[in-house]
Formats: C-alpha cells, structure tokens, sequence
C-alpha cells in the first residue's frame, strides 16, 4: 500500500513537470526554427531569357546531331555501288529533304523570342523528325544491303577459284570428299544469306514515318535479317579457310 | 747533137715548154643525129645473174618452209596420244581472293554499326 502510494505521486509529479515545460518548449521552438524562405525575390522577366537561352542551345544541338549523322548516312548511301539508281535516289532525296527541313527549324528556333514557341520547335524536333528511329536505321540498312551484294561477288569468285581446284585434285586422285562437303555448306550458306538481304531496299524505301510503331518494328526485323545474312558469311568464310588449308596439304 | 735553139734553157720542174707541141688530134664532135651503135653485150656488167640467184634463194626457201608446215599439219606425231599431265595444285588465286573478301567485310561490318533503330527519337537532354 505504500509502494502503491509512492509510485502514484511519481507518476502525478511527471504529469505535472511535463504539463510544465510544453509551453515553455512551445515557445521556445516558435523563436528558433528558421522560419520558411520567403519566395523569390527575382522577377520572371529576368529568368525567362536564361531558359529560353538554354533551350535554344540544346535544341539547336540536337539538330547539329542529327545533321551530322544524316550527313553521313547520306556519304554511306551515294558510295554505293550496287543499289538500283531508282532506289539510290529516292533515298538521297528523302535524306536531303530531311537535312533541309532540319536546318530550317534551327533558323526557325534560333530567332524564336518566347519560351512557348521555342518549347514547341525543340519538341518538333522529336516529333516531327524521326532521325534516330526510322530514317537512320532505314538509310543504314540500305546502305549495308549494298556492301551484301558486294561481298558476295567476292564470294562467289572465291567459290569458283575453290571449286577449280577441288576438281584439279579430283583429277589427280585425290581424296576430296571432306573438300566437296565444305563447298556444299559454303554454297549453301551464300544461298542462305541471300534470302535475308535480297529485296531489302525495296521493302524500306516506302516505308512510312506516320506509323512510327509499324515502321519501327519492320526497320528491326530488317536490322536482324542482315545480322543473320552475315552470320551466314561468316560460316561460308570459315568453310572457305578450311578448304584452302587441305588443298594445301594435298599439294 | 747541139741544140738548134742555143738560148733553150733547161726547164725548171713545172716550168712548161717553150717548144710548141704538135695539136693533138681531136675526137669527131658527136652528131645529134647520129644513132649510136648499141654497145655490145659481151662488154655490159652482168647484173640479171645477181637477180636469178637471189630469186632462186627466195624461192628455195619457201619450198622448205611449205615442206615442213606440211608436214607438221599432216604427218602424225608419236607423241600426239600421249596424255598431257595434269596441272599441279595452286592455292594462290583462292588465297587472293580470300584477301578481297575479308576486305569486303571490314566494310560490311563498318557499314552495319547503327543499323538498329533507336526505340525513342528522345535522344539528349531537351530541358529548359
């Protein structure tokens, strides 16, 4: 009863320190927590010219970019030997077209004097001009489809260098069944490579830019049909090598 | 027997004679209208003798040359039936044009960076 007692009247002194020192604290943290910054005293007249500044200067960096990449795809393309003319210059016209839309935005960006005209010329940039997703890749591929046939004239010509002298060790009595194997997968893979390049350039030179989802997925299928075309020489290659090195023991 | 002329004085070498000499006997002037006589033959220099040889020569060694395009067209050679070896094996023209296309395909494979399409236009930091 008196422990009872005792821990009541420690508990009723807590309570009443406690209800003591509240205000005090109160008043306390009201005089020194720092009070909220007050707005800024800047005017926006000031502010706006910085970001219209910037967004100027990044707009007009990102058309230098697509400028230059445009410029290259464009060198890519009039090297080409073996595109169909129709075909080559249907493409420079687009790639052309697209660098003179282009340079007319940032002139047209460049003299802007509102942040609201400047925003909706950057956004064009995006928009309106789908560098990196559809005309790059499709100029690209194009380009590279040209350098396929190249290489498999060179192939071919190797092919026929190989098979003369295949028969010449046929001639001689040789063994050549390991020799006449590896040129029937060599010419099987040139076959093979063939049906994934051949016909590209005429599927992607009307392609459209309305459809960017469709576009886009036919440029993919497209970029992964030419890295198994060259899969595929790669494999011819290697059979190519192997004959080589058993004519040479053979001689 | 003196001299008849006793002022004659030896000639000196080149010193021409004072005696007169007899006029020596002119030919006949040729008469323009006078045939020559034609010279005879014995006395020409014998220069168609030189042309037959010659011709003979020219002719004899065509007659060798026909002798033996005929015969090497027409008379059968011992060795014609013979088979001809084969070539022997050369790697050289396969290794040249292994060359060309491993060029080919530094080029393929420069050409084929960037040919997949970017998934957004969004390319760089557009903020104000």
């Amino acid at each position: 009863m008196k422990h009872g007692n005792i821990v009541i009247k420690v508990i009723l002194v807590l309570a009443a320190l406690v209800m003591a020192i509240l205000p005090v604290a109160a008043a306390l943290a009201s005089e020194t927590l720092p009070s909220p910054t007050p707005a800024s005293t800047v005017a926006p007249s000031v502010q706006q010219p910085k970001r219209l500044n910037n967004l100027k200067t990044r707009g007009a960096s990102e058309i230098d970019r697509r400028l230059d990449q445009l410029q290259k795809a464009l060198d890519k393309v009039q090297t080409g030997t073996k595109l169909p003319d129709k075909t080559k210059k249907e493409l420079v016209n687009q790639l052309q077209t697209e660098v003179t839309a282009l340079t007319t935005l940032k002139s047209k960006l460049s003299s802007d004097t509102d942040l609201a005209a400047s925003r909706t010329d950057v956004q064009k940039i995006i928009d309106d001009y789908r560098v990196y997703g559809l005309l790059l890749p499709k100029a690209r591929i194009i380009a590279t489809t040209d350098r396929f046939y190249l290489a498999d004239e060179h192939l071919q010509l190797l092919r026929a260098s190989l098979q003369h002298q295949i028969n010449l060790a046929k001639q001689q009595g040789k063994n050549v069944t390991k020799l006449e194997k590896s040129q029937a997968n060599l010419i099987k893979r040139l076959a093979s490579a063939r049906t994934h390049y051949k016909g590209l350039p005429d599927k992607l030179i009307k392609l459209p830019v309305t459809d960017y989802a469709a576009s886009h997925k036919i440029l993919t299928t497209s970029a992964a049909e030419l890295k198994a075309a060259r899969t595929d020489f790669g494999v011819a290659e290697d059979e190519a090598k192997k004959i080589l090195n058993s004519l040479r023991s053979l001689k | 027997m003196p001299d008849i002329n006793p002022t004659s004085q030896p000639l000196a070498p080149g010193q021409p004679s004072a005696t007169p000499t007899a006029p020596q006997p002119q030919p006949p002037s040729p008469d323009p209208n006078t045939v020559l006589a034609p010279t005879p033959v014995s006395s020409l220099p014998d220069v168609g003798e030189g042309y037959h040889k010659i011709a003979t020569a020219i002719l004899a060694i065509l007659l060798v040359v026909a002798v033996a395009i005929a015969v090497w067209q027409f008379v059968p050679w011992p060795h014609a039936d013979t088979p001809q070896p084969a070539p022997s094996l050369s790697t050289v023209k396969i290794e040249t044009s292994l060359e060309q296309v491993e060029a080919a395909f530094d080029d393929l494979d420069a050409n084929m960076i960037g040919i997949d399409p970017a998934l957004t236009d969004t390319q760089g930091n557009l903020s104000e």
